[in-house]
């Protein structure tokens, strides 16, 4: 019997859980952290000291109406903070629960009172709900009070909820303190939740899910951030809600999930997914990089009885999981006896999850919850949970359906029996079947009514919608003369039903453009609904009747506000009603999506800037070039080929942009569309066409762009014969980036297309441009500038700012741009491990990469804290999925190593990168400046090594009549002592780097590389070890140790200050000095400088070095390399190199040393005296 | 054919349930006196399990 089925597969693992009661565990959490945020809403927030005397006042004030142990006390409140403590208040007076959530329908809400026996209501909203009730006392909240022991004890009721029951009467499940604090004892040893977690308080009151929002914070130490009902119901404001409060642990069902966005939400580690089934498809959107766990359970178990990871490669029915600690779980035929593992049955579910039972329904409870045959463990019991289910090979329970009428709509279960039960009692009614069918938004209900002039849908509702709740409403009714009986069983058929409530649902109208559909607004919004609902609308059509609910307003309303940049609140929709009432409303409604305005003047974004700063100090290089080639096979039209790509710089005017600068203030203008020039460079006669080729790309690459006055592109051909020509276009990062690399090839292949066909190109307008993106960035920084700047100061705190790898030379006073590649592939082995481990850490390959890299760079500094950079693509909105342009962020990423396992170090590398993402209102530039990091000529700031985990996949080139083949192109520079790039390659993973051949020699970056792909599997092979002991011979010596004499800085050797050279005092300036001095006041806007002060030490930054630099050139009337500036960052320095530096050369060399040892010595002060560092 | 038969049985904890007459009883499982159809069997026990709570809980509440 039960030998057939794995015993890994039908129990969890054991876990002890304490015996104590919610109450005592909350309360002695408070003793803890009494000053720690326990629940959150925007600016509302309670600390656990404050949430407990709040709490401890309402006991108080239920204890003095003789609340005890195990009386049943109604909850009704607003979902504010005060909502959790009024739950806590009853828990702490000994009693237990009951959720009657406002606003719903009275009659329902009164009755489920009553079956509960309850005969007190406490909470803000209890006195609107049940004031005047019989046998009811409404109590609002008291107020703070004094804490008395909570008198429950574990096996005691914490609460009862009420849920759909089969009768046409809802059934209360009584759950007890152990069943929560087991509970969450082990979702949270299944999550690896902690302290740190910030739960998502989406559940209403009534969903068990709620458990698991407000007690597994609650008893960690971590906080709830509790949705409000506005924020609960909007998609855009429930992804503002989520980022704003840096959610991190949540569970929530598959439907609102579909709604957001993962890219929008990284911070978001941990998903737990379900109250229904989750599609694949969401999973895949949903699993990759962040821990994606599947939640299934009844809430006669609480809340979850079997879950598991989900992953990006899961298909359709999908896993449930496995039982959760202490569970166990069997599938059994119609007579309970097991069915061979791979066949479908019931679930049966036991274990210390069991709910006591329905309450006052002994005989219901008695048929749910039967003796355990299975188990062994005497007198124990299962809970028949009818859900279809089957045994996978791998251990993991596949959901497959309902083996009774129960279907989900919106997340909540309903009893097709209950809502039949109410709509047979309505007058006029002889006959009624209901069913639920796929609709638009989900799945949505269908009654079915007889005679054929059974009430109409107003009488229906006025009856229907005091008594049922609006998930439990017919969407659509049907009215017949009879219902359909099946000929060989004689009931009523049912698949009949279905199929005839499919037939009559409208089939979607064309999804045409609404500009398609006459122009109009009321047009284009008419198109919406009918798109979401299923019938085209006319002006008095209501929405609830045309079967709208609260997620097709979520959709609605997010597609009003993506398509036609309309901003509608949900509330509108329900309060508007009607089509027409709602198409005024849209037609007033204020324009732009979430702050996106369109139209904008060429305007540069922050990035922008950084790179033009980095252009002015080194004007002739190039690292911030993308150069690509092309190999075209075939009959290259030229003239096609110009007036394409005329037309791509048309639709992408960044393209056309020139950066000019005005007192040191960089702005962007647009040039006119003109022709593009296409060179062709005939290398036919070439006695080496290949060779030639090679360095002409090689060349073209390193380009030198004039921001201020050229084009930020170009394009050149050349002809190797009459069908074979390569196309190489060389772009300047600051209006172009890997996305747009994409974009701009299907633009150009289109527009090509229409050339060659004798066509005069066009491509359709853009929804928005890059200088919207500037614009919307602008307001975004202006919004979360100031929060995200204190996390990342204080994420940053106490690390070093400088990372000196061994190299091969001295560092040059001045950093350099010279650029060399090298590349590494991982092995098959290591491959796999290394995916395998991704997969079980639920994260990335890249965070894997990092981790190594990370280990390998700790055992060449011998430190354990360092800061590399990230690159993070800021393409958030839709509208500008097709801009080419500069999005991409330079983040700092703080990897610690040292004493952990190497799953650990994947773990915080994969937060790491994460939390990168998630704060992205303050620039890079901003950071540096909040840290106050020295500069040095030397080196970039803050950041040397780039690890680049962007991983776009190649685009392709297709022009027609042309076979087009990716050519290889060097890249032009190093922007960073080394960058690394992870990428895939016919399916395995490689390691690219770029590093500055002025540092390092090509054999030193090579053995590098093939230490990293060793380590890297040696550590994938041992996840749990201490990753230090892990291949401690790596890495060889010859990446180990620096060639002597090389960890210095070029130039800037003679020890010790130059005595007597720098002539002291404020009194003895010379005529250069004063008029340095004197810029530096205006644009640092201080009083007083002084002439030994670093400018970078005093307020000064990259963008104020430049307007330094202007003012400067303009009151000289000459030509100073802004690098000089760099290089002589204090007044008297700078003064004597303009005065004739070579003659005073030890003053240049002695600020270089200056600013050597502040990056050396320096790291980044911690935000809190005594923080670690 | 006559429907199958039931008995109502109750464990330790003075819950209730019913169980098929023609299987063992689990352990820790005994027969609380009654059979019948699994209809009847349900009704007995909505008319004899008048306290719900577990016999620990409800002993230690008094």
């Amino acid at each position: 019997m039960t030998d057939i089925l794995s015993s890994r597969a039908v129990r969890g693992e054991p876990l002890p859980w304490p015996d104590a009661t919610i109450a005592d565990l909350v309360v002695a959490q408070a003793a803890r952290t009494p000053d720690a945020v326990a629940v959150r809403q925007w600016d509302d927030r309670l600390t656990y000291a404050e949430l407990l005397s709040l709490a401890a006042g309402v006991a108080a004030a239920l204890r003095a109406r003789g609340v005890g142990r195990q009386t049943r006390v109604g909850v009704c409140g607003a979902r504010r903070p005060e909502l959790v403590a009024t739950v806590l208040g009853v828990l702490l007076a000994g009693g237990c629960y009951v959720p009657l959530e406002p606003g719903g329908p009275r009659r329902r809400l009164r009755g489920i009172a009553a079956d509960a026996g309850v005969s007190l209501v406490v909470g803000d909203a209890a006195e609107a709900e049940f004031g005047g009730a019989p046998g009811v006392e409404a109590v609002g909240l008291p107020g703070p009070g004094v804490l008395v022991p909570c008198p429950a004890r574990p096996g005691d009721p914490a609460y009862v909820l009420f849920t759909s029951g089969s009768t046409g009467r809802p059934k209360g499940v009584l759950t007890s303190h152990r069943n929560v604090v087991e509970f969450v004892t082990g979702v949270v040893a299944l999550t690896g939740a902690d302290a740190g977690v910030r739960s998502l308080g989406i559940a209403s009151l009534g969903f068990d899910a709620a458990t698991m929002d407000l007690f597994v914070p609650l008893l960690l130490g971590g906080s709830v951030q509790l949705l409000g009902a506005e924020d609960r119901a909007d998609p855009v404001r429930l992804a503002r809600f989520i980022a704003a409060h840096e959610v991190n642990w949540g569970f929530i069902t598959p439907t609102v999930l579909s709604m957001l966005d993962p890219a929008e939400l990284p911070g978001w580690r941990t998903v737990l997914c379900g109250g229904e089934a989750v599609p694949a498809a969401l999973a895949a959107r949903w699993a990759p990089g962040r821990r994606f766990l599947n939640g299934y359970g009844p809430t006669e178990t609480t809340v979850l009885a079997v879950s598991g990871p989900l992953s990006a490669s899961e298909s359709d029915p999908m896993p449930i999981g496995r039982p959760l600690p202490n569970h166990r779980a069997y599938v059994v035929d119609v007579a309970l006896d097991p069915v061979p593992p791979g066949e479908t049955g019931e679930l049966l579910i036991g274990g210390p999850g069991l709910a006591d039972g329905y309450l006052g329904r002994p005989g219901l409870t008695a048929e749910r919850f039967v003796p355990d045959p299975f188990s062994g463990l005497p007198g124990e019991r299962l809970y028949r949970t009818g859900d279809l289910v089957r045994h996978d090979p791998d251990g993991r329970i596949v959901y497959l359906g309902r083996t009774d009428r129960q279907v989900k709509i919106r997340g909540q279960r309903i009893e097709l029996g209950e809502v039949e039960a109410v709509l047979a009692d309505l007058p006029g009614v002889t006959g009624v079947a209901v069913e639920a069918v796929p609709g638009p938004a989900g799945a949505e209900l269908v009654a079915f009514l007889t005679p054929e002039d059974a009430p109409d849908d107003d009488r229906l509702r006025s009856y229907a919608g005091s008594r049922l709740t609006t998930a439990m409403l017919p969407a659509r009714v049907l009215r017949r003369t009879a219902l359909p009986v099946s000929p060989i069983s004689g009931k009523l058929d049912r698949p009949a039903l279905r199929a005839l409530a499919a037939a009559h649902t409208v089939a979607p109208a064309d999804t045409a453009a609404p500009d398609a559909r006459g122009g109009s607004l009321a047009a284009a919004v008419a198109g919406i609904w009918t798109r979401l609902l299923g019938a085209a609308p006319g002006p008095a059509t209501d929405f609830l009747a045309a079967g709208g609910n609260s997620i097709a307003a979520m959709r609605l309303v997010a597609a009003l506000r993506a398509e036609l940049g309309r901003q509608v609140d949900t509330r509108e929709v329900f309060t508007a009603r009607t089509f027409g009432r709602l198409a005024e409303r849209v037609a007033d409604a204020p324009v732009g999506d979430d702050g996106l305005s369109t139209g904008n003047p060429p305007t540069l974004s922050p990035p922008q800037r950084r790179l033009w700063f980095v252009d002015q100090l080194a004007p002739s290089s190039a690292p911030y070039n993308i150069a690509v080639a092309h190999r075209l096979r075939g009959p290259l039209d030229i003239a096609a080929l110009g007036a394409a790509l005329r037309t791509v710089a048309e639709r992408h005017d960044v393209l056309r942009w020139r950066i000019p600068q005005t007192a040191g203030v960089p702005y962007a203008v647009c040039a006119e569309p003109t022709d593009v020039a296409v060179p062709v460079v005939d290398l036919t006669t070439s006695a080496e066409p290949e060779a030639e080729l090679a360095r002409m790309l090689t060349a073209g690459a390193a380009h030198p762009f004039d921001l201020a006055t050229g084009p930020p592109w170009q394009v050149t051909v050349y002809r190797l014969g009459p069908t074979e020509h390569v196309l190489a276009a060389t772009w300047h990062h600051a209006v172009f980036d890997g996305w747009s690399e994409r974009v701009c090839y299907d633009d150009l292949a289109a527009a090509y297309a229409q050339a060659v066909a004798g066509r005069s190109p066009a491509l359709p307008e853009l929804p928005a441009r890059y200088a919207d993106y500037a614009v919307w960035r602008a307001e975004r920084d202006r919004l979360r500038g100031g929060p995200d700047l204190t996390w990342w100061t204080g994420h940053l705190g106490g690390a070093p700012t400088v990372l000196d790898l061994p190299r091969d030379r001295p560092r040059p006073a001045v950093q350099t741009y010279a650029g060399a590649e090298a590349a590494v592939r991982l092995s098959a082995g290591t491959d796999r491990a290394v995916r395998e481990l991704a997969e079980r850490r639920g994260t990335t390959v890249a965070a894997v990469l990092l981790a190594a890299f990370g280990e390998l760079i700790a055992r060449l500094t011998g430190g354990d804290d360092h800061v590399l950079g990230a690159i993070v693509a800021d393409r958030r909105l839709a509208a500008f999925d097709d801009v080419i342009g500069f999005f991409i962020d330079t983040v700092p990423v703080r990897v610690r190593t040292g004493g952990a396992s190497f799953a650990e170090l994947v773990d915080r590398c994969a937060g790491e990168l994460h939390e990168a993402t998630a704060h992205p209102g303050a620039p890079l530039e901003r950071i540096i400046e909040a840290l106050g990091v020295g500069r040095d000529t030397a080196r970039a700031p803050l950041v040397q090594v780039l690890f680049n985990v962007l991983n776009f996949a190649p685009p392709r080139l297709t022009l027609s009549g042309l076979t087009a083949e990716p050519v290889p192109v060097p890249k032009p520079g190093s922007p960073f002592d080394i960058t690394v790039y992870v990428v895939q390659h016919a399916g395995r993973t490689g390691v690219e780097v770029v590093y500055n051949p002025d540092l390092f020699d090509a054999a030193r970056i090579d053995d590098l590389l093939a230490d990293l792909a060793e380590l890297v599997g040696a550590l994938a092979a041992a996840p749990d070890t201490p990753a230090r002991e892990v291949a401690t011979a790596l890495p060889r010596p010859t990446v180990r140790v620096p060639q002597l004499g090389a960890m210095t800085v070029a130039g800037g050797e003679p020890a010790g200050p130059p005595p007597g050279l720098v002539p002291a005092g404020p009194d003895g300036l010379t005529e250069t000095e004063e008029l340095i001095a004197g810029i530096w006041r205006e644009v640092l806007e201080r009083d007083r400088v002084g002439v030994t002060d670093n400018f970078f030490d005093i307020g000064g930054h990259s963008l104020a070095l430049a307007a330094v630099h202007a003012r400067l050139t303009a009151a000289t009337g000459r030509s100073i390399p802004m690098l000089d500036l760099f290089r002589h960052p204090t007044v008297r320095a700078l003064a004597a190199s303009l005065d004739g530096a070579a003659d005073r050369p030890e003053l240049a060399r002695a600020a270089l040393r200056a600013a050597a040892r502040r990056s050396r010595t320096r790291r980044i002060p911690p935000r809190r005296p005594g923080g670690t560092a | 054919m006559a429907e199958p038969r039931f008995l109502v049985v109750r464990n330790d904890e003075e819950q209730y349930s019913i169980w098929s007459a023609e299987r063992e009883l689990p352990a820790g499982w005994h027969d609380a006196g009654f059979a019948g159809t699994r209809e009847e069997c349900l009704a007995h026990v909505d008319t004899v399990w008048t306290d719900m709570r577990p016999r620990s809980v409800r002993e230690a509440s008094q």
